[in-house]
């Protein structure tokens, strides 16, 4: 393994404000993600987890703390600056998040549009990448006529459409069934291991993080309770919150799986 | 009816759809970018910008709120600066336009409301700039929304455009204010009435044809 960071938090904190409520969802965060990892945030909902991965790319604004992408510290960078290195950072959605109003093609040509490639490349781009999520006969069919596992399939074509170095995977799997998630979890290895692509999955099901991370960081309260290996956190958990996370995703194996 | 009532009733017709179709044309021009504004810069929004946001809002609701026959009156010099006239269809259309346009700012600004955040969320992380946003995730995915709107404004609009009879518009309106009202002409109140009707109908009908052709998410 590479020991070269992709992505460093410092002591990331984000809180949001409203009338009489202050909610602390990402509470003084630092951790670093090596390039060429799979990297794995996982916590129950309301954790704070999806919060964190906005911050990567700063869809969320820290309040304090500095996220560096290699060694560009985003808090600090030009809007026109940032817009460049979000193009280096593919993401993917629970909701899919897919334009609905234009077909697949159009959804993977979007982001080479928004890069300014030029129209003889996007044609061949999309080919490539249509191949390469095993959806090439579904180039013209529309958003509303596709499944969830094809919608999100798209989504990841779409998200490596600009050759990022960097994937973020928020809840990508959750709104899938057991064997969908399966294979999207197995394309998504599939494109580590031929890319080489740094992907950050963010998921509340232990079993996910089991079959697709090197590294993973267990968040409660918005804070990093655990972090380590896959195996080791897996074999010897040591907060509450993985013991809790591998019990009930055990527990929901014996009952037979999502139904 | 007479041969000399049928021409009058065509020309009627023609005028109603002259301003109609100019005054919508117009407003939108002017409505779709100031409902952009109000959208865009919302607490929200991709350009949030309270002094924008306030200013444009407060402006649209002003005119909003006046009444479309007061606002016809109260806009006169305004009206003849612009046509170098206060009577007929052309003059017509400077008023019809300032009731339009914060109407389809505001039509257009609930048709935008509709775009998932989710999907405004992806095109950021893409590193899309806001004016991309706009006019390559915005627009587009609002666009039967938007059809929608537009006709219930062509029908809102060509409403208007029969008030404006009454202070010396053209149009159908016009035909039955004179005969109609000042005549009681009943039965030419009534075609100009049953006119109206189908004209409103026919757009409505056309609107929700073409949304039905251009919406992919009804495309089983």
């Amino acid at each position: 393994m590479e020991q070269e960071t992709m992505i460093r938090f410092e002591h990331v904190s984000k809180h949001f404000h409203s009338k009489n409520l202050d909610v602390h969802a990402v509470n003084d965060v630092s951790l670093e993600i090596r390039k060429g990892e799979i990297f794995g945030i996982i916590g129950f909902s309301g954790a704070g987890k999806s919060t964190l991965v906005r911050c990567i790319n700063l869809l969320e604004r820290p309040t304090e703390g500095k996220v560096f992408f290699r060694d560009t510290n985003l808090c600090e960078v030009s809007p026109k600056t940032l817009r460049e290195i979000r193009q280096k950072m593919g993401m993917i959605f629970q909701q899919f998040n897919l334009l609905e109003q234009r077909d697949v093609k159009g959804n993977i040509c979007y982001p080479l549009e928004i890069a300014g490639v030029k129209w003889a490349d996007r044609k061949r781009r999309i080919d490539e990448l249509l191949e390469l999520v095993d959806l090439t006969d579904k180039a013209d069919a529309w958003p509303s006529q596709l499944s969830g596992g094809q919608k999100q399939r798209v989504a990841i074509a779409r998200a490596l459409a600009t050759d990022p170095e960097v994937l973020l995977c928020d809840e990508a799997t959750s709104a899938l069934d057991p064997i969908t998630t399966r294979s999207i979890l197995e394309l998504l290895k599939r494109i580590h291991e031929s890319r080489g692509v740094t992907i950050v999955v963010i998921t509340h099901e232990m079993r996910v993080a089991q079959q697709i991370c090197d590294r993973i960081a267990v968040m409660n309260h918005g804070e990093v309770a655990e972090i380590g290996a896959t195996r080791d956190i897996f074999a010897n958990p040591r907060s509450d919150t993985a013991k809790k996370l591998i019990r009930s995703d055990l527990g929901g194996e014996r009952g037979g799986g999502e139904l | 009816m007479s041969q000399s009532m049928i021409q009058l009733l065509w020309t009627g017709i023609v005028e109603s759809l002259y301003m109609t179709l100019v005054s919508t044309l117009i407003a939108y021009v002017i409505g779709i970018p100031l409902g952009v504004a109000v959208y865009v810069t919302d607490e929200n929004g991709i350009c949030r910008n309270r002094l924008v946001h306030t200013v444009t809002g407060v402006a649209i609701n002003l005119v909003r709120s006046v009444p479309f026959l007061i606002l016809l009156v109260a806009i006169l010099p305004l009206t003849r600066l612009i046509a170098g006239t206060t009577i007929g269809s052309r003059a017509t259309i400077v008023p019809l336009v300032v009731a339009a346009a914060p109407y389809v700012a505001r039509m257009a600004e609930s048709s935008l409301k509709e775009v998932d955040a989710g999907v405004i969320e992806a095109a950021q992380a893409m590193g899309s700039s806001p004016l991309q946003i706009i006019y390559k995730v915005l627009i587009p995915e609002a666009k039967p929304s938007l059809l929608v709107g537009a006709t219930i404004s062509i029908a809102t609009i060509l409403g208007y455009s029969a008030m404006a009879g009454f202070v010396g518009g053209g149009g159908l309106g016009a035909i039955a204010i004179n005969y109609g009202y000042y005549r009681y002409d009943g039965e030419t109140m009534l075609i100009t009435v049953a006119l109206l009707v189908a004209i409103v109908q026919l757009f409505q009908e056309a609107g929700a044809r073409l949304v039905r052709k251009i919406d992919k998410r009804i495309h089983e």
